[in-house]
């Protein structure tokens, strides 16, 4: 009895964190080529003022409201990314952190106010969500999963081309009248979707990992956009499954940590290995050349 | 929290207290605001988060090491840590594949998981508040006192006063070099300055601000520190001379706005530092006088009312030509009845280019005879446009107008005369009509 409820929680755990993995690695591609690699982790900041938010309207900790609070504070903060960084003055990485610093700062305030409030424990676990708890995840955690992937992934699919043009070539894409500003709040709103979705059950650092390890990964091994994301994909999915894998061995390692690890492997992997790209050709090609301009001498 | 230290403390050393938690504040945001300016300039900006979540294998590892919590073997480990991430991240993204910011997610998570992996693995029983070191309690710094000479000084203060120094000088002394290394990386090394010298010297620093201010003041107040000031002044000036005391002012003014935020709200000083730092940043981007959004709109409002005069005129200039007159009211798809119509009636009778009756009565509208040699020159540009795009694009006599009506606008006496002298003085454009 009890080795199949260990065997059909690994199962929920696996397919969970599997499609949570495969969904980031997709919208991770995105992402990171569009130079906001670390949206992700400013979005997860950014939901901290939304979590207390929520708490202190509906009083208690009830978790369909603190994620819909989560999700708009959060959402919010990267619409003001999008409209920062759409100026000349502020670049993409100053637009996260400031976003980032400034959503998690009124987080900080607003956290402290409620434990003003409330003289009881029950803030406790408001700012438990920075490392999550993969093994608590549970059926509902993975059918909202299995949720956000699917619209995700259909919106991702059916918008692929203007997705493309608009990352390769921004001014190109607004010259020849595709919509790029409502584009960039989409990709930020698919963020939003992913992060939300997986933040109660991995945590904001290993969210922010699984949304650039894999990307930048597969980035090594092709030029071409379809591959990038279908790699970064496989990549993703690999390494979470791995991570729930290792931690059913050892049960004392945290799950989260095995996964981000595990993608880190994959990703010295291809920076060294990959063709063309990886460490490995580049320094064999350096070589050949210097020779080669030794010879011509 | 703030409310009951203040008043638990003995009276008279409350002000003293509340002053030294502003002092440490602005020590901080000295340092971080100056250094922050390059790396905001850098597209770094992120090294300050990416550095305050890294550092947990180092101070990990140094714990095993030494069984301390805190002193000096956890400095040395977080700060070894801290220029390791800045390296590998700079490693990563050399490679040209992924950027600096693919990179610093890249090796901060991965660090982050092989702190926390160390920390289940070989300290289970250790005491590391994750909350302590995100929220930083710069309330209590003042609390730790240390006797220098016969001044009573906060510890913490000595090292942040000395890397604010540190900083200060690194600056003046690699002034030139900083900036041209951040503005034209090419340049800079084309002339012999080597750009990889100054980002080692800049993320030693760097990496020196977070991992101190962290242990004094929490990450999160660094992460802020080292951005929002930087970009408030660069929001309010093109010269990075005056943008590096601008950014030290906004960010000893957001240490003083945000402990004042936090005394009459009894909460965190440092989250509130960090809102007030952002409502800075806000009130420039909103209201700075070139960047600003405000300016922004004022700008293009004046370029909408600029060539809807423009247009007026030339309209009036063409129906004189063909011996037609205008009424004031009546074809409004030429004018506008409502506020744009009315503005560009008032500027055009303000610049001296129409009577001032059309402003009160539906007479006719006449253009002086300073308004009329501006009609004219802009319908000079506008005939000339379209006998160049003829002739130098061969465009079809019906694709010329739409462009030449964009052009009209923005062509000078100087460039008038030029493509004239080209085009050979035209007496008359492609659809026949002379050209003024």
């Amino acid at each position: 009895m009890l080795n199949e409820l260990i065997r059909y929680n690994t199962l929920v755990i696996l397919a969970g964190t599997g499609l949570l993995g495969l969904v980031s690695g997709v919208v991770g591609t995105l992402t990171v080529l569009r130079r906001r690699a670390l949206a992700g982790d400013a979005l997860a900041h950014a939901t901290l003022p939304g979590l207390c938010l929520a708490f202190l309207i509906v009083g208690e900790r009830r978790l369909p409201a603190l994620l819909l609070g989560a999700a708009i504070t959060g959402l919010f903060g990267l619409f003001c990314v999008s409209v920062l960084a759409r100026g000349t003055r502020i670049k993409d990485d100053s637009a996260l952190a400031l976003v980032l610093g400034v959503f998690f700062g009124a987080g900080i305030v607003l956290s402290r106010w409620i434990q003003n409030r409330t003289t009881d424990g029950s803030k406790a676990g408001l700012d438990s969500f920075l490392l999550g708890k993969t093994s608590g995840m549970i059926l509902s955690d993975v059918l909202l999963i299995a949720a956000v992937s699917a619209i995700v992934l259909f919106l991702v699919v059916l918008l692929f081309k203007e997705f493309q043009i608009t990352l390769f070539d921004s001014s190109f894409a607004q010259a020849t009248g595709w919509p790029t500003a409502s584009l960039d709040l989409l990709l930020m709103l698919l963020v939003g979707l992913v992060v939300v979705a997986g933040l109660p059950s991995v945590g904001v650092v290993l969210m922010t990992s699984l949304l650039v390890i894999p990307a930048a990964a597969a980035r090594f091994w092709t030029d071409r956009f379809v591959n990038m994301t279908c790699i970064s994909a496989i990549i993703g999915m690999l390494a979470t499954v791995t991570g729930v894998i290792l931690s059913t061995l050892f049960e004392d390692l945290p799950t989260g940590s095995l996964m981000t690890l595990a993608a880190a492997i994959v990703f010295v992997f291809s920076a060294f290995l990959a063709p063309c790209r990886g460490w490995i050709w580049r320094n064999n090609r350096r070589k050949a050349f210097a020779k080669s301009l030794d010879i011509s001498k | 929290m703030l409310h009951s230290l203040l008043s638990t403390s003995p009276a008279g050393s409350a002000w003293a207290i509340a002053l030294w938690t502003i002092v440490i504040g602005c020590l901080c945001a000295i340092p971080a605001s100056l250094v922050g300016s390059f790396l905001v300039l850098r597209r770094m900006s992120l090294l300050g988060d990416a550095i305050s979540h890294a550092v947990l294998p180092g101070v990990a590892i140094a714990f095993l090491i030494s069984g301390e919590i805190s002193g000096v073997p956890i400095f040395i480990g977080a700060i070894l840590t801290a220029i390791l991430t800045a390296f590998l991240t700079r490693t990563v993204a050399a490679s040209g594949v992924v950027n600096e910011q693919a990179g610093l997610g890249v090796v901060f998570t991965s660090l982050f998981a092989i702190g926390v992996l160390l920390i289940s693995r070989a300290a289970q029983n250790i005491d590391l508040d994750p909350g302590c070191v995100l929220y930083g309690a710069i309330e209590f710094v003042p609390l730790e006192t240390v006797v220098l000479g016969s001044f009573e000084l906060p510890r913490t203060a000595i090292p942040l006063g000395f890397t604010a120094l540190l900083t200060i000088g690194f600056i003046l002394a690699f002034f030139k070099e900083l900036k041209i290394t951040s503005f034209d990386a090419p340049l800079a090394e084309s002339m012999g300055l080597s750009p990889r010298r100054m980002d080692f010297f800049l993320l030693l620093l760097t990496s020196f601000i977070t991992v101190l201010s962290f242990e004094a003041v929490g990450s999160i107040l660094v992460i802020v520190l080292l951005v929002a000031p930087a970009c408030t002044a660069l929001h309010l000036t093109d010269r990075l001379e005056i943008a590096l005391p601008l950014a030290v002012l906004f960010g000893c003014l957001s240490s003083v706005l945000g402990y004042s935020g936090a005394l009459s709200t009894n909460t965190s000083v440092a989250g509130m530092i960090a809102v007030a730092s952002g409502f800075l940043f806000l009130i420039s981007w909103i209201f700075a006088p070139k960047h600003g959004r405000f300016a922004n709109l004022l700008r293009r409002f004046r370029l909408r009312l600029q060539i809807a005069t423009d247009d007026l005129l030339a309209v009036i200039y063409r129906r004189e030509e063909s011996g037609r007159l205008l009424m004031n009211h009546g074809e409004s798809v030429v004018i506008s009845n409502g506020l744009l119509g009315w503005l560009t009636k008032n500027r055009a009778v303000r610049k001296g280019w129409l009577d001032s009756e059309v402003l009160a009565t539906e007479s006719r509208l006449q253009l002086t005879p300073k308004g009329r040699e501006m009609a004219q020159s802009i319908v000079r540009g506008h005939r000339l446009w379209e006998s160049f795009l003829h002739r130098d694009f061969q465009l079809a006599q019906d694709h010329l107008h739409e462009p030449a009506e964009i052009a009209e606008h923005f062509l000078g006496p100087d460039l008038q005369r030029e493509l004239s002298d080209q085009l050979n003085t035209p007496g008359t454009d492609p659809h026949g009509q002379s050209i003024p």
